[in-house]
């Protein structure tokens, strides 16, 4: 039977966001998550701070969280995934399923916000020594430390005297098949850079990049203040290599701008990490029979135009399970969801009166 | 502020080490076009023989490695150079009682030729390549590459292959002229591989101490860097981190392999280097590899698995010695090494007299006599020599 | 002009010697290289080849044996798909010498190379 009610999949930014939205809109949101809290992302990776205005990521999630948690147009599934779905809109009967049982739902629409995963270093094979040397940590890592106020070297737990970040690790990578960019780790990166030298100001920090990629206010908010206000060192051209040597890490590479080989001794090192489709992007996609584009994201068929339909009527996608996002694209394509899933429930139901 | 003890956590999160999974490997699964195309009629998959041994790929893939029945293209450098890389081969299928056939319908891949003077077109590669294949086909013997170069170009050559339609017809047109058919085999695989996937029945049958030894191993840029995934990768050997082969077998039979900076940096043949710019080639042999090695780890042996690695490495140290640099490390395939540990005699199977930096240091730390060795050689020279024999047999070799 | 050095190097001793890229490194006359072992050991090699326990040996030659059948089929391969005609774009005259071996050679073995 068709129904009002739209499931939303996925429990970080943008599924809070869609079923706010679809809350405050007068409609029924069936909120599913996997994990057995809210937040996604910023809270399971432990975010300190938020890209660009530095806010306080837990403090920022929880507020969206109190939005959602205990409103009465929202229907939480915490501990469960969706494991089958069958029909069309405006009538879907989607399985759901948690420790103890599974439950079939009727929904009009669906959205989904199953986000990305961080690429795995260990893939970047010979190169970065991810797994091998204990202070080479990715941009996720860094965020603990930041949030912990103790950016220290894992092998020692002393605080660092050069650190520096390498962008590009999984993204802009035709070997290893991620051609793409994954916008938000300059942003991030460079974040990140303020926050070391606001926590150790003694610190030198560096960030070999390919190119910096700041999206619009970024620049002026991140980019110019991380070297003019906290005197990060900005380097052009890629580390090819690290190495321990003397109980230091030595980076290697080549300095574009000054036409050279470099090899740098750091203290800890941090891979700038890119994005990729998460094992529930995938699932859901096999699930919901939606087309993927060829790095598995889920593929948006309206072009700039709309950039949340799917190959599937009445199934819609928000966030970074569309390809790389950050949060403020997120929150957008979350609300913009919103607003097709309830067009389409609100058409069927205009149809059948 | 609460105390977090994130470097513990950090580090525990990096314990389980590397996952490889094939679901997110970044390439096809070259596999699936071939089966395809054999089931289309495009052309014949040459299965690997039962019993294979599995192992590990890049990607977490498995690939299959014959046991016996293996059909071994020689390497073209190999003869003049460094014949006892291949001698040591057939010799531990002889010692391991497996079927084999050292063929003389077999061409060298002319990749060398291609790569370095670029007078060879794609038809004629791959004409050659499957030429070649076809014949080990006939024999019903899998066939099992030497030689770096031609594993990872036969390996270029199958992509081609599988992706080009036009390319199919014309080498089809081709064989069908020779009277062969275009076969591929079901794995292409380097001898390596084998000595890798068997290192455990080599160890088994090893008599000769050497856990004394230190050794540095080079990793062939054509092994690892050209179609890099289906390459050995294991996640008990570097978290599969870097490929595992050479440094699996010498770990097997208890050497002390040991790391140096340089590892990834090529060996300094470079193809046209050798060719066109020798002196180049011999400068980054000596200054990239050998006495970096040297410095950092100064192990008793370096230990390779192709033949212009052994060679390069092997043949550039003289000049370096010459003006009193810091070199002298001798160079082997881990044929030869595998070899030796199973007892085969270092000049009649191992033919280390064909290599030019000094080995009897090493020979001395595993407690060989080498000028025995050397004198039981020079007989069988003398033998051949006075007519009294043609040519020195496996017995002679083990005698 | 280095190429042709290049190319003549390897395309001369694939035909010559009987499709192998052979070592002259330890020979005198190629300036060769005075290794572990003293002086170059030219006069040495002939009977080092013949005591070599592998099969395809080949006695006085720095190669592996190959039937000549085989050899002719892989001219008729580098014949067919103009590799001597590539050849000949940056080296006229060993292409020329290469095209006249291997016709003999393929019209005694009965290959139709139109």
């Amino acid at each position: 039977m068709p129904s009002q009610d739209i499931l939303v999949i996925g429990g970080g930014p943008a599924g809070l966001e869609a079923a706010r939205s679809i809350a405050d809109l007068g409609y029924r949101a069936i909120l599913v998550e996997k994990r057995d809290r809210l937040g996604g992302t910023p809270d399971e990776a432990g975010y300190a701070a938020l890209t660009p205005d530095l806010r306080n990521a837990e403090e920022a999630m929880n507020e969206m969280i109190a939005r959602v948690q205990n409103n009465p147009n929202v229907e939480l599934h915490l501990g469960a995934t969706v494991v089958d779905a069958k029909g069309q809109a405006p009538d879907f009967t989607v399985t759901i399923k948690n420790a103890k049982e599974s439950k079939q739902v009727n929904v009009g629409a669906v959205i989904i916000c199953t986000g990305f995963q961080h690429f795995d270093p260990g893939r970047e094979t010979q190169k970065y020594g991810y797994y091998e040397f204990p202070d080479v940590i990715t941009l996720v890592d860094c965020e603990k430390m930041l949030k912990a106020h103790r950016v220290v070297r894992p092998s020692t737990g002393e605080p660092p005297e050069r650190v520096c970040f390498i962008q590009c690790v999984g993204s802009r990578d035709r070997r290893i098949g991620n051609e793409y960019c994954s916008k938000v780790c300059c942003g991030i990166a460079s974040k990140e850079a303020i926050e070391i030298k606001q926590q150790l100001p003694n610190a030198k920090v560096f960030i070999f990049y390919i190119d910096m990629r700041m999206y619009g206010y970024w620049e002026n908010e991140i980019y110019w203040p991380a070297q003019e206000k906290y005197k990060v060192n900005y380097v052009k051209g890629i580390a090819t290599e690290i190495l321990q040597r003397d109980g230091k890490l030595l980076v290697r590479g080549e300095d574009t701008t000054m036409r050279r080989p470099f090899e740098i001794p750091m203290d800890l090192v941090v891979l700038s990490v890119g994005m990729e489709p998460s094992a529930g992007t995938r699932e859901m996609a096999k699930i919901f029979g939606l087309k993927q584009n060829k790095y598995k994201f889920i593929e948006t068929i309206g072009g700039a135009l709309d950039t949340v339909s799917t190959t599937v009527p009445g199934v819609f996608a928000a966030g970074a399970c569309t390809g790389p996002a950050d949060l403020e694209d997120s929150i957008s394509a979350a609300g913009l969801a919103a607003v097709k899933a309830i067009s389409t429930v609100r058409q069927a139901e205009t149809v059948k009166a | 502020m609460s105390y977090v003890p994130v470097e513990e956590i950090i580090k525990s999160q990096k314990t389980p080490g590397f996952k490889t999974t094939p679901e997110e490997a970044p390439t096809e699964d070259f596999h699936d076009i071939l089966f395809q195309l054999e089931k289309e009629g495009e052309l014949i998959v040459q299965r690997v023989p039962e019993p294979y041994l599995e192992v590990p790929t890049k990607y977490g893939r498995k690939k299959k490695i014959p046991l016996q029945k293996t059909w071994h293209h020689k390497s073209c450098g190999q003869c003049g150079h460094i014949p006892g890389y291949s001698t040591s081969i057939f010799w531990i299928n002889r010692k391991l009682g497996f079927d084999y056939i050292d063929p003389r319908d077999q061409t060298s891949c002319t990749a060398w030729n291609y790569y370095a003077s670029a007078t060879s077109n794609a038809p004629a590669q791959a004409a050659v390549a499957i030429r070649n294949f076809s014949s080990a086909y006939e024999t019903g013997y899998f066939p099992i590459i030497h030689c770096g170069t031609s594993f990872g170009h036969y390996k270029e050559v199958r992509h081609e292959l599988l992706h080009h339609h036009e390319l199919r017809r014309q080498v089809r047109d081709i064989m069908e002229r020779l009277g062969k058919k275009l076969v591929l085999p079901e794995e292409i695989v380097h001898y390596s591989e084998w000595v890798y996937a068997i290192r455990d029945r080599i160890a088994e049958h090893q008599v000769i101490d050497m856990s004394n030894i230190t050794a540095t191993v080079h990793p062939a840029c054509h092994y690892h860097k050209l179609v890099e995934e289906d390459a050995v990768y294991d996640p008990e050997i570097y978290g599969a981190q870097r490929t595992a082969i050479v440094t699996g077998t010498l770990k097997a039979l208890g050497i002390n392999v040991k790391d140096y900076s340089t590892w990834f940096d090529c060996c300094g043949f470079g193809f046209r280097h050798i060719l066109v710019s020798r002196d180049f080639s011999r400068s980054f042999a000596v200054q990239r590899k050998i006495e970096v090695m040297k410095e950092e780890v100064n192990p008793d042996v370096t230990v390779t698995h192709d033949t212009g690695c052994v060679t390069t490495l092997d043949q550039s140290q003289f000049a370096a010695r010459a003006h009193g640099r810091k070199v002298g490390i001798p160079v082997m395939s881990d044929s030869q090494i595998a070899a030796l540990a199973m007892g085969a005699h270092p000049y009649k199977v191992l033919q280390l007299h064909w290599h030019n930096t000094d080995n009897k240091p090493f020979f001395e730390k595993l407690g060989i006599d080498w000028k025995k060795k050397w004198q039981e050689f020079e007989e069988a020279v003398e033998k051949i020599k006075s007519g009294e024999k043609e040519y020195l047999t496996w017995e002679d070799a083990d005698a | 002009m280095r190429r042709p050095i290049a190319q003549s190097r390897i395309v001369r001793k694939i035909l010559l010697t009987g499709a192998r890229i052979t070592s002259e490194m330890l020979e005198e006359k190629a300036g060769g290289i005075p290794g572990g072992w003293g002086k170059p050991p030219t006069a040495r090699q002939e009977l080092w080849h013949q005591a070599l326990p592998a099969e395809t040996r080949s006695a006085a030659e720095p190669i592996w044996q190959i039937d000549p059948a085989t050899l002719k089929e892989m001219f008729f391969i580098w014949k067919i798909t103009g590799v001597l005609d590539q050849l000949a774009l940056v080296d006229p005259i060993l292409a020329d010498v290469c095209n006249q071996i291997l016709e003999e050679q393929l019209e005694e073995a009965g290959f139709k190379v139109d």
